[in-house]
């Protein structure tokens, strides 16, 4: 059959290439507080290195740290490693207190796994120490929370409700009052992550800063979701203080037109289309306000889902034999 | 100078400046405290308008506001008159001879101006009884600099208070910058939500409404569990004494569901939670035996749990109940807690014994093969008030619950190429199965 559907393969994982070219537009707007090639990325590459070499290319950042807990590959990370990214051997929570915080700096922590307390502990080592202007970005999968599991799994029927296990693990402190058992799977569950590595932030900026004239602010800038295999969420903010307000109002992210109204998590959600119907869509973008999309048989779901954000999407060329 | 004055010289004056003693009177107690602190303060007026019924405080609220500019807490729970407000409220420390409410969670006279200082430099407090209503406001900064110890009346303005709707409500401004910084947190808020409601359960599920910035919290529960032959110990002890209110201390101990961070003693003093889930030595874990050099009671472990202890002590006098005054912990040296402490010793022991015999259990036949473990499942949780009869822990004997035949646990170790290759092989998932695959095999084939 020919290959009329765009196939998505998914060793491409379209939605979070999507993710890293919204979050370039984001990056881009940090001007107001330095050229954005000036800024330090740290994050975790893998063998990869996708982001790191995204940023490199179109931000033109060159102080770049990626940091490796599998020692055991070391050789294969460092045959792999662009653009003379440094590596750094170790988890993450011994890395990052490690790294130099004195400048500005964009920190992507883009973890594999649904949330554990270590990642809090990472989160909280950059908000103790991140200059005004930084950049904290944090990704964790939001399938199914450990404690969810774990109490599907056992068989006590004396046994705590999840909801109570998540508690236990994460503190009350840190788990707000009204969550419950259905807050720890799919999109609730990331909510609720995003809402506790928040409130991890706060935390640390609460015990770090002095007055609340001086206070140093983390501003969120964007909420995003998307799913190539496993669900994930990430938060984006900005560390600010009173001072550089001025600086952050010039930054303009709300304009950034991928930006939901009503401060909405950002859904990247993919389109089924086909090459032929893509092309036919984009020869109407960008849309005139108040002007209809001619659409003939394309689904109306999967048209507004691409006009959303096709300025994002992944640009496909189909290899046939 | 006036030191030339003979009159002068003849004594040094050591009163203190008052800056010192507000520096002096908020450093002991924590933020997060200071703000139950307030909380009994409204539980004590409830208190004093408690019903003869099922949920005595049914009807009174408290509603408290956090945020990074203000700290607010309204109550409908009475009021208190002026001649209170004058005698004791604002006072530093109770006179000889104060009127206090009978059985009152806040006895030390100093809880309510404690956490105004602590939270900020301006406070303004007003209350309505049926009869009157009054307020009072300061500047702190001003206050601190006037000569003499008095505070000055305001105009009263109650939005939500009156005469017809008695009640107070307190209100502190210009918050000191580490308050203000920590009370603008999430964090903290949720901190003060999951206080009030572990240390205030009694009072919630009698009827008392608490939220914190909007958030209705109800109360966290204790269950203890109980089946044919298993049930809880509990024991009564009275203390009494020539001319003094005697205090009742009620002692349950049992096995609740497997909860590490629940598991441990509670202590509550009229009505107060003051020690949740304690696994220090102050309530006896860990504790040796000083001669013998051999040890009581075993430091907490994950084993124990499923231990639920709950000491309550009750009297109309709370001078004479042992907690300290941030109401943070025991008095230890109170005589009441250690004869009280002693028992606690001694019931938490036959617990104890039967819960090592629950994991030796687990241990030899496995979570799944059980039957203590299955036995325990299946017991039925209960709140504590459901216990009011003295009675020892009972338990079943490890080994008189019979779940199959009896069983035994075989470890062993071989190379990790040995043991994927076999994994492999059979197509089962794990080094365990692989074990109990090739046991099963060899039998069956010896059997045969």
């Amino acid at each position: 059959m020919a290959a009329s559907f765009r196939k998505i393969d998914y060793s491409l994982r379209p939605a979070k290439y999507a993710e890293r070219k919204m979050l370039v537009d984001v990056f881009r707007r940090l001007t107001p507080f330095q050229p954005v090639e000036d800024y330090n990325y740290v994050g975790f590459g893998s063998v990869w290195f996708s982001d790191f070499i995204l940023f490199h290319k179109i931000l033109g950042i060159k102080n770049m740290v990626s940091i490796e807990e599998s020692e055991s590959a070391r050789e294969r990370f460092e045959e792999n490693r662009p653009f003379q990214i440094r590596m750094e051997f170790s988890n993450s929570s011994q890395a990052l207190p490690k790294l130099d915080w004195t400048q500005r700096t964009i920190a992507w922590l883009d973890y594999d796994d649904t949330l554990v307390t270590s990642m809090l502990q990472d989160v909280r080592s950059i908000a103790s120490r991140a200059v005004s202007g930084s950049i904290l970005a944090v990704s964790v999968q939001c399938m199914k929370a450990k404690a969810l599991i774990e109490y599907h799994e056992e068989n006590d029927s004396s046994k705590a409700s999840a909801i109570e296990r998540f508690r236990q693990t994460f503190g009350r402190e840190r788990v707000p009052d009204g969550a419950r058992d259905e807050d720890l799977a799919g999109w609730p569950y990331g909510a609720l992550c995003r809402k506790i590595l928040t409130t991890e932030i706060e935390l640390a900026l609460s015990d770090r800063n002095t007055s609340p004239e001086t206070a140093m602010r983390f501003i969120p800038i964007c909420e995003i979701e998307y799913q190539d295999d496993a669900r994930m969420t990430t938060i984006v903010g900005i560390f600010v203080t009173p001072e550089d307000m001025a600086r952050y109002e010039s930054c303009s992210f709300s304009k950034l037109d991928f930006m939901p109204l009503e401060n909405k998590a950002i859904r990247i959600e993919m389109p089924k289309l086909t090459v032929r119907e893509l092309r036919k869509i984009e020869q109407q973008l960008p849309s005139v306000e108040g002007t209809e999309l001619s659409l003939g048989s394309i689904p109306l779901s999967d048209a507004k889902k691409f006009c959303r954000m096709y300025r994002y999407f992944p640009n496909f060329a189909v290899m046939e034999a | 100078m006036a030191e030339t004055d003979s009159k002068v010289r003849d004594s040094i004056s050591a009163e203190p400046t008052k800056a010192f003693f507000v520096d002096m009177l908020v450093r002991d107690i924590p933020l997060e405290q200071a703000v139950l602190d307030l909380v009994d303060n409204c539980v004590d007026g409830a208190k004093r308008l408690a019903k003869q019924a099922e949920r005595p405080y049914e009807g009174c609220s408290v509603e408290i506001t956090i945020d990074q500019t203000q700290f607010r807490i309204q109550d409908n729970c009475g009021g208190f008159d002026v001649e209170t407000a004058r005698e004791y409220a604002f006072r530093f420390g109770r006179p000889a001879g104060a009127k206090a409410t009978t059985h009152s969670i806040g006895q030390f006279g100093v809880g309510m101006k404690r956490a105004l200082f602590k939270f900020g430099r301006h406070f303004n407090v007003q209350s309505a009884t049926p009869n009157e209503s009054w307020a009072v406001d300061v500047n702190v900064d001003e206050w601190e600099v006037e000569a003499g110890w008095s505070f000055p009346w305001a105009e009263f303005k109650g939005e939500k208070i009156s005469t017809a709707h008695p009640g107070t409500d307190i209100k502190v401004t210009n918050l000191r910058p580490e308050v203000a910084l920590k009370f603008g947190t999430v964090w903290f808020v949720n901190t003060i939500i999951g206080l009030v409601k572990s240390k205030h359960r009694q009072f919630i599920s009698d009827g008392l409404q608490i939220a914190v910035n909007n958030t209705r919290i109800d109360a966290t529960n204790i269950y203890l569990l109980v089946g044919e032959g298993f049930a809880p110990g509990t024991d009564i002890l009275t203390y009494t004494g020539d001319g003094v209110a005697p205090v009742v201390a009620k002692i349950i101990v049992g096995v609740g569901p497997s909860s590490p961070k629940e598991a441990g003693w509670n202590v509550i003093c009229n009505g107060r939670v003051i020690l949740e889930a304690d696994r220090r030595s102050v309530t006896g874990w860990g504790l040796l035996e000083e001669e013998a050099g051999r040890t009581l009671i075993p430091s907490f472990h994950n084993q124990f749990a499923r231990f639920r202890g709950i000491v309550s002590f009750d009297s109309d006098d709370s001078s004479r109940i042992p907690w300290n005054t941030t109401k943070t912990d025991v008095d230890q040296d109170s005589i009441v807690w250690r004869q009280t402490f002693q028992r606690m010793l001694e019931m938490m022991r036959p617990v104890i014994d039967f819960l090592n015999e629950l994991d030796a259990d687990i241990d030899e036949n496995t979570r799944e093969k059980s039957a203590l473990l299955d036995f325990v499942t299946k017991a039925s949780p209960q709140r504590p008030e459901s216990f009011l009869v003295k009675t020892n822990f009972t338990a079943p004997a490890r080994g008189s619950i019979v779940k199959g035949p009896k069983m035994v646990k075989i470890q062993y170790s071989r190379t990790v190429d040995d043991v994927d290759f076999l994994q492999d092989a059979l197509g089962l998932g794990s080094a365990k199965a692989v074990g109990e695959a090739c046991f099963d095999m060899i039998l069956k084939r010896q059997r045969d």
